[in-house]
C-alpha cells in the first residue's frame, strides 16, 4: 500500500493511476453506503482497534518512533538539537537521523550528523552571506552536539539490536 | 483487512512522507495522536474514523506520488489521469490543508465525541453526486473538505472549472451567521469560488434543481466570488 521510491517512469504512473482509482472507489462507496461503508474495508469495526491503539507504544514502536519521542523530550540533547534545527518537523529529522544510523561506523555516523546539523544553519539562514553565519558558529561546539546526539541515540537503538 | 492494520499502515506512511514531504508527516503525526487521545466512541464514530483514515492515507499515498514527480512531462501524464475536480482537490485544496494549520482540526474531537458528525444530508448528497455524473460532471467528496473547509462537494462541468458548494436546508437559509461563517472559512483556504446553496426539501424536483443550478455555476460563475443561492 505504501508507495516506494520507483525508477522507472511508467511504473510510476501505474502506481499514481492504482492509488488514484483507489481513492475513488472509497468515495464511491462512502456516497452509496454511508458509513455502513466501512464494513466493506474491515471486517472488525467494533473491535478494540481504537481502545488499543495507544496501548504497547512502547514495546511497539520503531527505532524512528523512538527518535521522534526522544527529540521532543526534555533531555537537554534533545532541546540543543530542536533548537539548531527549528525550521523542520521532528518526523523530518528523525528520518534523517535514521538515515545516519544507517552507516556502518560510529565516525561516519557522528560525521553525518554533524553535517546535517551545519547544513540546517546554511539552508536555514536564506542569507547569501550565511558563510559569515557559519563562522558565529562554533565547529567544535557542533561536533560535540553530534557525538552527544550519536550517543543518546545509540543507547536508544540498543533496544532493538 | 483487519482494523488494526490502519495503524501500521498510518505509520509507514508517516515514515516515507518524512523523506518526501514534511508538512504531510507532521499532518499524519497530529491524526496519530488525535485518535491515539480521543477516547473510543460508539460504533458508529467508529465507522467514522476508521473512513476518515482510510480516506486519509488513499489521498495521502496519491499525494506523495505527486510530491516524488521528477519532470514536467511525467506531472502531465499524471494530470491526463485526474478529473479536473481531482486536480483542484489535490493541488489546490488538500496541499493548503497540508501547509497552513487548520483551525477547525481539534474540534472534530468535539464533534465526534458529541456524536455530531453525522450527515444528514448524506443521502442528498448521494443523489446528487449521481446525477452530475450522469450529466458528465465530476466531484469529489471529502470530510476534510466537509469538515474544516465548509464544502460539501466539489464539481466540475464542461469548462473544468472546480466549485466548491455548501448545501442547506430553508430552515437554516436566514441564518446570516451561517452565511458569514462559510465565506470566512472558504477565504481562510483560499477557495477560489463558493456556492451556498439553499434548497426547500418540500419541492418537487429539489434533487434536479440543485443539479442544475450547480453545473450552471460551475461553468459560468467568476473567480474570486461567493454567491448566495435560494431555490
Amino acid at each position: 500500500m505504501v508507495n516506494k521510491l520507483q525508477n522507472d517512469p511508467r511504473q510510476r504512473l501505474e502506481k499514481f493511476i492504482q492509488h488514484i482509482e483507489e481513492a475513488r472507489k472509497l468515495q464511491d462507496d462512502i456516497l452509496q453506503y454511508g458509513l455502513a461503508a466501512a464494513e466493506l474495508y474491515f471486517e472488525d469495526v467494533d473491535g478494540d482497534w481504537w481502545e488499543t491503539w495507544g496501548e504497547n507504544e512502547e514495546e511497539d514502536k520503531s527505532f524512528f518512533e523512538s527518535v521522534i519521542a526522544f527529540l521532543g523530550s526534555d533531555d537537554s540533547v534533545a532541546l540543543k538539537v530542536r533548537k539548531q534545527l527549528k525550521d523542520k518537523s521532528l518526523p523530518e529529522i528523525a528520518a534523517q537521523f535514521e538515515k545516519c544510523f544507517n552507516l556502518p561506523e560510529e565516525e561516519e555516523q557522528i560525521f553525518a550528523v554533524k553535517t546535517l546539523l551545519v547544513d540546517s544553519v546554511m539552508v536555514g539562514g536564506n542569507n547569501p552571506d550565511y558563510s559569515e553565519d557559519i563562522d558565529e558558529i562554533d565547529e567544535i561546539d557542533l561536533l560535540d552536539l553530534a557525538e552527544e546526539l550519536v550517543e543518546k541515540l545509540t543507547i536508544v537503538r540498543e533496544k532493538y539490536d | 483487512m483487519q482494523a488494526k492494520e490502519i495503524k501500521d499502515r498510518l505509520k509507514l506512511l508517516i515514515k516515507e512522507a518524512s523523506i518526501i514531504d514534511p508538512h504531510l508527516a507532521r499532518r499524519l503525526d497530529e491524526i496519530n495522536r488525535w485518535v491515539k487521545d480521543v477516547k473510543p466512541g460508539s460504533l458508529t464514530a467508529k465507522k467514522f474514523v476508521l473512513l476518515f483514515l482510510e480516506q486519509t492515507i488513499r489521498d495521502a499515498q496519491v499525494w506523495l506520488d505527486i510530491k516524488a514527480l521528477t519532470s514536467l512531462e511525467e506531472q502531465q501524464a499524471y494530470y491526463e489521469h485526474m478529473t479536473p475536480t481531482e486536480k483542484y482537490w489535490y493541488c489546490e485544496l488538500l496541499s493548503n490543508w497540508l501547509s497552513q494549520d487548520d483551525p477547525k482540526f481539534y474540534i472534530w474531537r468535539q464533534k465526534l465525541m458529541a456524536g455530531e458528525f453525522t450527515q444528514s444530508d448524506a443521502d442528498l448528497i448521494a443523489s446528487i453526486a449521481n446525477h452530475i455524473k450522469q450529466r458528465s460532471g465530476t466531484i469529489v467528496k471529502r470530510y476534510i473538505a466537509d469538515l474544516s473547509m465548509a464544502t460539501d462537494i466539489i464539481v466540475s462541468n464542461r469548462e473544468q472549472k472546480a466549485l466548491c458548494i455548501q448545501l442547506t436546508s430553508v430552515a437554516d437559509e436566514f441564518s446570516q451567521q451561517k452565511y458569514n461563517d462559510w465565506e470566512n472559512t472558504l477565504r481562510f483556504w483560499v477557495i477560489d469560488r463558493g456556492l451556498f446553496l439553499s434548497y426547500n426539501p418540500s419541492t418537487n424536483d429539489f434533487v434536479n434543481q440543485i443539479v442544475n443550478v450547480t453545473l450552471y455555476n460551475s461553468d459560468k460563475f467568476p473567480a474570486g466570488k461567493y454567491l448566495k443561492f435560494s431555490l
